[in-house]
């Protein structure tokens, strides 16, 4: 017996025990933060905790969009993308519409998520080759709107971003924001009909048709919801970041993949939801702390979270569903 | 008598909630052409898969020349001699004859780290004589005819002589299936003079193939080896009685409880076209009716049951239900009018297994479970509840996904979901293929109780016994076409042979 049927066989008999594999990233998490905790005594305190949900907040509602993508068994690569090009819309549009620079951009951002899953459904284009066509749209898009020069919101108008960056209680109005939103899109998954039949698709496409189920109105749903928390997440930013430009969102494209997987959503559909997307945002904010706390610079840490990315997929992926692995 | 050049002892397998194999042994002798024959569902074909590897036995050996072996996979297999023409064949289109024939074993051709293709040429024309072609090895497959293909696979298989110094055993899995008579003269011909050089395993449907071309035939009954004959000693009929071997074939379908159908029309198909798959079918379905089509694969019987699921469009015709026209194309309008449809391929088609059996059963009709917007969790587990205790779903709990589930518990749920969904017309496509026999039986129960409340059936099975049991009338197809409408009543069934005339 070779190498390879052997690791198989092990990742097999992992899965076997499918509640511990449900349990693993709600463990690693448990881990990752208990050997924080000891390591800087300082790291389990209010504020520190607070920094962090804050830091995670945008990251959070990306994920959750992605989320839904990646139940249907599909993958949206664009929405970083798509995100970067709102926070310029956000920004541009500002100084003129007020708060309703806000509506528009996130329109913007469902309008481009239907038309992604549109080009998926209708076109029958694979999501992987549809969103990374969009990617390359709305990046190019973004450039040329803002000239390629990042946008900054003038003094007067920060006002209007309060919402965003003010506090409540104490506590950061982008953290309730991020809250409502992993609500609603629990709400959405557990106790609608979307959320169920999205979860069918990624679990048998072909039952579900069969059973009625409106196969392309559900996935094109999917994308567009997908887009608009990315547009919502993108709005978060420029908020932040006081602007908009096309490079605002770098790195996210990657993260907001990284935070599904690391939650437990298979990346073959059917299984997971935006609780362990919320669980994924945490593993990833702790990892961020710890890896700056060790000295692990900046650019390196992308490269750790693409092996991340990988070593998740291959301990959780179910083998015995796909014959072939294209 | 020639030695044994594979001998099968004891072996038995098991799938959850059927026994597929049951402690069969067989032998294949040097120089021999074997018959396997049975029903869908005997074992033939796990028998086949555990030869050559891509099926492990739970229990008993396979010896190969004496000595015991247990291949792990096709090309383990291959090493023991042992290699099957799959029933699809499993050329690749894109290459040509000489890459398909040595696919996987080019080492002998490669110089210098590229293909010698002369050389390859040249044996490749070697094996092709072995089955009297004379072809030329470029040739891409895509451009040569079915009956070339199969000759093709059966030059490839024959490398195997030149691989190990085995003696080949070759498997024919239905080598017949979409072959013209004059193809299936030619293969016998060519397998005849392949016996001097292999022993072949000849898997079959028709009866008088077996006879034409085996030297000893073994009948597969419900996972069991039940008879071994040599082909010169018995007949088709003989052959026939041994492969269904019922004594009590009435009370088996429950013929005591077959009604008489009412006299209003539920599903009225009319001049049903679709060009290549079936022609003119005219059929009316009455409430509480079971309609059987009997068919050989091509008949089309399964294209019409597909059309009037919303799965095929048709290029011409009409299906009405209640008298309202039935658009095509989408299984959620047949949905909608009331046709549920339960398909051959359960794991795919037919149920999503990795959700649990709550959410199958509400699949088609989520409304059902919702309150002001939002799904009722707990009402759905109770209408699970509720078809888990009405069907006796044998289930650990109701929130076991339907992946641990056997075959026979399967199908019940995909029946819940539509009896959930109130249907009219249920379409049963082959209903109870790879289920063991207590859970058939339930199945027939479960037909006749719908049958009394009205629900029309349009029924294709995988034997003839199953379609004549059930049906009120059998309609058998050929080429496309109704070829004959056969009342079933009960207690006055027609026997297989007097639709197979039909049929062929």
């Amino acid at each position: 017996m070779s190498v390879q049927p052997r690791l198989a066989a092990r990742f097999k008999s992992l899965q076997g025990n499918s509640s511990l594999i449900g349990l693993m990233p709600i463990i690693t998490l448990a881990v990752l933060v208990l050997v924080m905790t000891i390591g800087t005594p300082r790291f389990f305190t209010l504020s520190n905790m607070t920094g962090m949900m804050e830091q995670g907040s945008t990251l959070l509602v990306m994920g959750l969009g992605e989320t839904f993508v990646i139940l249907l068994g599909s993958i949206d690569l664009s929405i970083a993308a798509l995100a970067a090009l709102v926070t310029i819309i956000a920004a541009m549009l500002l100084p003129t519409l007020g708060y309703g620079a806000f509506v528009v951009a996130a329109l913007c951002g469902a309008a481009a998520g239907a038309i992604t899953g549109l080009v998926h459904t209708k076109a029958r284009i694979p999501s992987f080759v549809a969103s990374l066509g969009a990617l390359g749209v709305w990046t190019g898009v973004a450039f040329t709107i803002s000239k390629a020069t990042p946008i900054t919101v003038s003094q007067v108008n920060t006002h209007y971003l309060t919402w965003v960056n003010g506090t409540t209680f104490g506590i950061p109005n982008v953290i309730f924001i991020a809250m409502a939103s992993l609500a609603a899109c629990y709400i959405l998954s557990e106790y609608t009909p979307f959320g169920r039949y999205v979860k069918a698709i990624g679990a048998g496409e072909k039952a579900a048709t069969i059973s009625g189920v409106g196969i392309e109105k559900y996935k094109t749903l999917a994308f567009t919801i997908c887009a608009a928390l990315a547009g919502l997440s993108g709005i978060l930013l420029s908020a932040r970041m006081s602007g908009g430009s096309a490079r605002m969102a770098d790195g996210f494209q990657m993260r907001a993949i990284a935070v599904v997987i690391l939650g437990g959503t298979a990346i073959s559909g059917g299984v997971g939801g935006p609780l362990r997307t919320f669980v994924g945002v945490l593993i990833v904010m702790v990892l961020d702390v710890g890896m700056n706390m060790v000295g692990v610079n900046a650019w390196f840490q992308q490269a750790i979270y693409g092996a991340i990315i990988i070593g998740a997929v291959a301990l959780t992926i179910d083998r015995s569903r796909m014959s072939i692995i294209k | 008598m020639p030695e044994a050049v594979l001998e099968v002892r004891n072996v038995s397998k098991s799938f959850p909630g059927v026994k597929a194999l049951d402690q069969v042994s067989f032998e294949v002798r040097k120089h021999e052409i074997v018959g396997l024959v049975g029903e869908n569902g005997a074992g033939k074909s796990t028998l086949l898969k555990i030869l050559i590897g891509a099926y492990q036995p739970d229990e008993g050996e396979l010896l190969v020349g004496g000595e015991s072996v247990r291949p792990r996979s096709v090309k383990e297999a291959s090493e023991f001699g042992l290699a099957m023409v799959f029933q699809e064949q499993s050329l690749l289109s894109n290459l040509t004859v000489r890459e398909n024939i040595f696919l996987g074993n080019e080492e002998p051709f490669i110089r210098y780290g590229v293909i010698d293709w002369k050389k390859m040429d040249q044996a490749a024309r070697v094996q092709l004589a072995k089955v009297e072609m004379d072809l030329d090895p470029s040739t891409y497959t895509d451009t040569l005819s079915f009956a070339s293909r199969q000759m093709v696979e059966l030059a490839r298989v024959m490398t195997l002589e030149d691989r190990t110094s085995r003696h080949p055993i070759i498997i024919l899995d239905e080598p017949t299936t979409v072959l013209e008579s004059g193809e299936i003269d030619l293969l016998f011909q060519r397998l005849k003079s392949l016996k001097e050089r292999a022993s072949i395993i000849f898997v079959s449907h028709h009866l008088d193939e077996i006879l034409a071309i085996t030297d000893r035939v073994y009948v597969f009954k419900d996972g069991k080896n039940v008879a071994e004959r040599p082909t010169n000693e018995t007949n088709v009929s003989e052959l026939h009685r041994l492969m269904v071997g019922r004594e009590l074939k009435g009370e088996y379908y429950r013929e005591g409880k077959q009604t008489t159908p009412r006299d209003d029309v539920v599903l009225s198909i009319e001049s049903l076209t679709k060009k290549g798959s079936y022609y003119d079918i005219d059929i009316d379905l009455h409430f509480g009716e079971i309609i059987g089509l009997a068919g050989v694969l091509g008949s089309g019987r399964e294209e019409v049951c597909r059309t009037v699921a919303g799965i095929v469009v048709p290029d011409k015709g009409i299906v009405r239900i209640d008298g309202q026209k039935l658009p095509f194309g989408r299984p959620a309008d047949a949905i909608k009018a009331g046709i549920g449809y339960v398909p051959q391929d359960r794991g795919n088609e037919g149920l999503i297994i990795f959700l649990s059996i709550g959410p199958n059963i509400t699949l088609p009709n989520l409304a059902k479970v919702i309150r002001s917007g939002f799904l009722d969790h707990k009402r759905e587990k109770n209408l699970a509840v509720e078809w888990i205790n009405r069907l006796a779903i044998k289930t650990p709990g109701p929130n076991a996904l339907c992946l641990n589930l056997s075959g026979g518990n399967q199908q019940k749920v995909v029946l819940a979901k539509w009896l959930a969904s109130k249907v009219k017309v249920l379409v049963l496509d082959h209903p109870t293929r790879g289920i063991d026999v207590g859970a058939k039986e339930d199945v027939y129960e479960l037909v006749r109780a719908l049958a009394q409340q009205g629900i029309a059936v349009l029924l294709m099975s995988d034997t003839l016994d199953e379609t004549i049991g059930l049906s009120n009338i059998v309609l058998t197809m050929k080429d496309g076409r109704v070829t004959q409408r056969i009342p079933a009543l009960a207690g006055s069934k027609p026997r297989p042979l007097d639709l197979i005339e039909h049929m062929m």
